[in-house]
């Protein structure tokens, strides 16, 4: 009879012939203290596998046991533990409680309820929003949400700006984001509570209006109100971190930080070395923009014997001084000079620049709508209710049904309601006690419609929108993707050493890759000129001299001013275009002994 | 510290702030407090009920 | 046009009006909002600032803090002949602490009486034991068009003056009364039908439209009557910003006057 095959940590060490008891027997033993409760089985039939795990560094969560369809935990566990008597060990030991990861979980039926549990159950949830972690416990209302939506903003709240931690003013973190305002979210659950995310909040509350309004919220986008930002909404500050040390060479020879010399190679323009005090380091509180020089610094020539004209050994120093990235700007936070191990001189800047809330920042709520803002529309003419409330924020309406994130629509009531209640609502998935009805209920307490409609008025022409326009409160996070980081332009710039071909990335100046999808297209509109623009005289065109005997690329000797081959020695040599990519394929081939032959002819 | 206004409507929610903490901490329900203080909006009420101590 | 106070208490003033047309009442709305000037901080010298509070986050502080405001003694920097900040166009404020304490809007000391903050129990920065703030502030005109800190209005809005109707073909059937979530309608024992009782209460949020089930009850709305509700921060009254506000309107069709009449500024 086929045989099962027992794995241990990845390793085949026997067979069994009765699976099923076996693992059942493993089991008990393991919930009664036999074998480690660190070891977890499961058993695949359908390829006759039994696989037993007891390495460290697996994700396990602690289920009840379920036996014959009856909870293992009693009321007289849960009282001796209200008592004190029993603590979690005891429940782990007695074989109440067990952990299993992710792969026994495969074997299980859990039940999310006690009143649910059948004869076919193995296990039984402690809570049912333990099944969620640490990031998808944020979401209020999340069992209302479609799954990938839960996903996507378990992803983003990770990049959302908040108060990372309390003493970012000792930190020189390279790059660290602080927003001004941070606010506690009015629709919490339960899992805020236990991660302390109340500490560290990452958002704030926005009133919130679903509709269109002058069709510049499609596809995503948000509409925010320019007073409400002018008052401090989602306002941030942005650090970045530059260090220098004054590095010590073989030879006896080191960097120094001062201010440079007209004489060293590399000496950029007075005007970026402005703010340097004497000892070539910026003050704080000094307006920097990007190009100005933070930590002025000189290191000795690479070569140490480079010999100029003169047949004397030249001294010239090199500039390396530290500047401002391209493209930013700000006021210098604080500076700090200290010693590294070696015992070497090192200065560290920090640089902050304030962010308001522009055009192609990126926000989020926490039901996976994300979108980037569209239009900042003057407080005239946001459209208004009677009382006198102006949105903060206008989502558009087409991105609630097909997204399915119903979570975000019971969020908005219940932020208005708990708003209106003085008091944070309770929006914990399967167990949260702050359900619809109850909603409901405040609203019309408090005066507003059941359902969260509200009488709007146009704000350019004063006259009543003919619907009434859902309005509610939800907690929106600002995303660490701004603009700002972002916005970038070159016209020429560096290449590369290599390939002689325009540098990569906004740092280093570089250019945007016509990729091959911006190939095809060039080709089907028959662009053919457009093509060779971009991809040959925008690039790396080359000038290569190629023998006409022996096809490979002569030499130009500048001085002597003259061309040759240097197989063939004098002969007859003539100029070709091509690009320095293809002239560096010729050199590896070269490289590998293969003798690239150009077969030169007239052009037609 | 409290934002000034109340970021939607402009209302000078930090003047009440002190007031409204020391009421709230000596036992009083949040929502009469607020009442009290002449904040009906809910754009006024959840700048004082959501926020935390920043700086 | 008729106007008729409903309500009226510290800065905020609630009025019924009668025969205009909702385009005038939306414009006066919009010049009160971010037309009329006031009086705010707009630039800030720090010369000492050892709190956690970063500079421009204090000097954003201070500009939203409102001042009160005397229009007639004060005009525009626009309109002002002086080259930077002299007497008639700008005030300056200095405010001065050392802690460990919290510094309040009432710690500001201006130079002019008639100009301070509205409010004294604006916290504005916290300073530990030995930490200090030395700045000054010059507070200018200016309009909400430029910065939401120069609007003097906090709730700048109106509705049109609610109607309902109730046709005969109602059941009594009492949904639209224990429906309506602001107690608008009720039930007359004598007479056997819905009344209504606080019609300017109604928010027209048409709850009890959805509810019945005869479509007896009609929810509308007269346009040319509205309540308008105006509060203001403190730094003008409710009076003063409708005045300006329509001081601002005529001059502006003044302008239109003039032209028409061949006049027209080049």
């Amino acid at each position: 009879m086929k045989k099962c095959k027992i794995y241990i940590n990845g390793k085949l060490i026997g067979v069994c012939e009765y699976p099923e008891s076996f693992v059942d027997e493993m089991r008990e033993k393991r919930r009664s203290g036999e074998v480690s409760h660190e070891m977890n089985i499961t058993h695949y039939p359908e390829t006759d596998e039994i696989f037993i795990f007891n390495d460290p560094g697996r994700t396990r969560r602690p289920l009840i046991v379920v036996k014959n369809g009856e909870s293992m935990l009693k009321e007289e566990h849960i009282a001796a533990v209200e008592e004190g008597e029993m603590n979690w060990n005891d429940l782990i030991n007695q074989g109440i409680i067990e952990y299993l990861d992710a792969e026994e979980e495969e074997n299980t039926y859990i039940a999310m309820f006690e009143d649910l549990i059948t004869e076919d159950h193995t296990h039984l949830e402690i809570d049912p929003s333990t099944m969620l972690g640490i990031c998808a416990g944020i979401i209020p209302y999340a069992n209302h949400n479609s799954s990938p939506r839960n996903t996507m903003e378990a992803g983003m709240t990770k990049q959302a700006l908040g108060l990372y931690v309390s003493n970012y003013g000792l930190r020189t973190d390279t790059r660290a984001h602080l927003l001004h305002h941070p606010q506690l979210p009015i629709v919490k659950t339960r899992s805020i509570d236990a991660t302390n995310y109340d500490a560290r909040p990452s958002g704030q509350n926005f009133v919130v209006a679903v509709m269109s309004y002058e069709g510049y919220n499609m596809e995503d986008a948000l509409i925010l109100n320019k007073a409400s930002i002018e008052r401090g909404l989602s306002r941030s500050s942005f650090f970045r971190s530059y260090e220098a040390s004054e590095r010590r060479y073989p030879g006896g020879q080191e960097d120094k930080f001062e201010l440079p010399e007209k004489s060293v190679r590399g000496y950029r323009s007075d005007e970026v070395y402005r703010h340097l005090d004497e000892d070539g380091i910026i003050n704080p509180e000094v307006e920097v923009k990007s190009g100005d020089v933070l930590i002025g610094k000189t290191s000795p020539p690479r070569f140490l014997e480079e010999i100029d004209e003169f047949g004397t050994v030249a001294e010239r120093r090199r500039e390396t001084s530290v500047t401002v990235r391209h493209g930013e700007k700000g006021v210098v936070d604080a500076v700090m000079v200290t010693e590294t191990v070696e015992g070497s001189k090192l200065a560290k800047i920090r640089v902050r620049d304030q962010r308001q809330p522009e055009f192609g920042d990126k926000f989020a709520s926490r039901h996976g709508q994300k979108g980037v803002v569209g239009l900042i529309v003057s407080q005239e003419n946001v459209p208004f209710t009677a009382e006198g409330i102006v949105p903060d924020l206008i989502v558009n309406p087409h991105a609630i049904p097909s997204r399915m994130s119903v979570g975000q629509v019971i969020e908005m009531l219940a932020g208005k309601a708990g708003a209106m209640e003085g008091r944070r609502m309770d929006g914990t998935p399967f167990t949260g006690v702050d359900g619809e009805e109850l909603i409901k209920e405040l609203l019309k307490a408090n005066g507003f419609e059941k359902a969260g409609r509200e009488s709007l008025y146009n704000g350019i022409t004063g006259e009543r929108i003919e619907a009434e326009i859902f309005i509610g409160v939800a907690f929106y996070q600002k995303l660490h993707h701004m603009t700002s980081d972002k916005v970038y332009a070159r016209s020429r710039g560096p290449v590369q050493v290599l390939t002689r071909q325009p540098t990569e990335g906004r740092a280093r100046e570089g250019g945007l890759r016509f990729g091959e999808m911006e190939r095809d297209c060039l080709i089907a509109h028959g662009a053919a000129l457009a093509l060779k623009e971009r991809l040959l005289d925008e690039s790396d065109k080359y000038e290569a001299i190629v023998c006409a005997e022996c096809g490979m690329i002569g030499v130009y000797d500048r001085i002597r001013g003259r061309k040759y081959c240097p197989i063939c020695g004098d002969s007859d040599s003539f100029p070709v275009e091509i690009s320095y990519a293809f002239k560096l394929l010729l050199d590896e081939l070269k490289s590998l002994c293969i003798f690239p032959k150009l077969v030169l002819k007239d052009k037609a | 510290m409290i934002p000034v206004r109340c970021i939607s409507c402009g209302k000078v929610v930090s003047a009440y702030f002190d007031e409204y903490t020391k009421r709230v901490e000596d036992g009083e329900n949040p929502k009469e407090v607020l009442d009290d203080l002449g904040l009906k909006k809910y754009c006024c009420r959840r700048m004082l009920i959501a926020h935390v101590e920043a700086w | 046009m008729e106007i008729d106070i409903k309500e009226k208490h510290d800065n905020e003033l609630t009025f019924v009006v009668k025969d205009v047309d909702v385009s005038f009442i939306n414009a006066i709305r919009r010049i009160c909002t971010v037309e009329v000037s006031t009086m705010a901080i707009d630039m800030v010298s720090i010369f000492k600032n050892d709190s956690t509070l970063f500079d421009e986050v204090l000097a954003h502080r201070l500009g939203l803090v409102p001042l009160e405001t005397d229009l007639e003694a004060f005009v525009l920097p626009s309109e002002c002949d002086c080259e930077d900040n002299c007497p008639s166009c700008s005030v300056s404020l200095i405010l001065k602490g050392k802690g460990p304490k919290v510094v309040y809007s009432g710690d500001l000391v201006s130079a002019h009486e008639a100009v301070k903050p509205v409010y004294d129990s604006i916290p504005l920065l916290k300073l530990k034991e030995g930490e200090e703030i030395e700045l000054e502030a010059i507070a200018k005109l200016g309009i909400g068009l430029e910065h939401a800190k120069w609007q003097p209005t906090i709730t700048c809005a109106y509705k049109y003056y609610p109607v309902i109707t109730i046709d005969d073909s109602c059941e009594v059937c009492m949904k639209c009364v224990n429906e309506c979530p602001r107690n608008v309608l009720e039930y007359d024992e004598s007479q056997n039908k819905i009344v209504i009782t606080d019609i300017e209460n109604c928010s027209a949020c048409k709850t009890c439209m959805n509810n019945c089930e005869q479509e007896a009850i009609h929810v509308d709305a007269l346009n040319d009557k509205f309540i308008f509700k105006i509060e203001t921060d403190g730094s003008l009254s409710p009076e003063e910003v409708l005045e300006n506000a329509c001081d601002v309107l005529k001059d502006k069709s003044e302008e239109i006057v003039v032209f028409c009449k061949g006049g027209a500024k080049k």
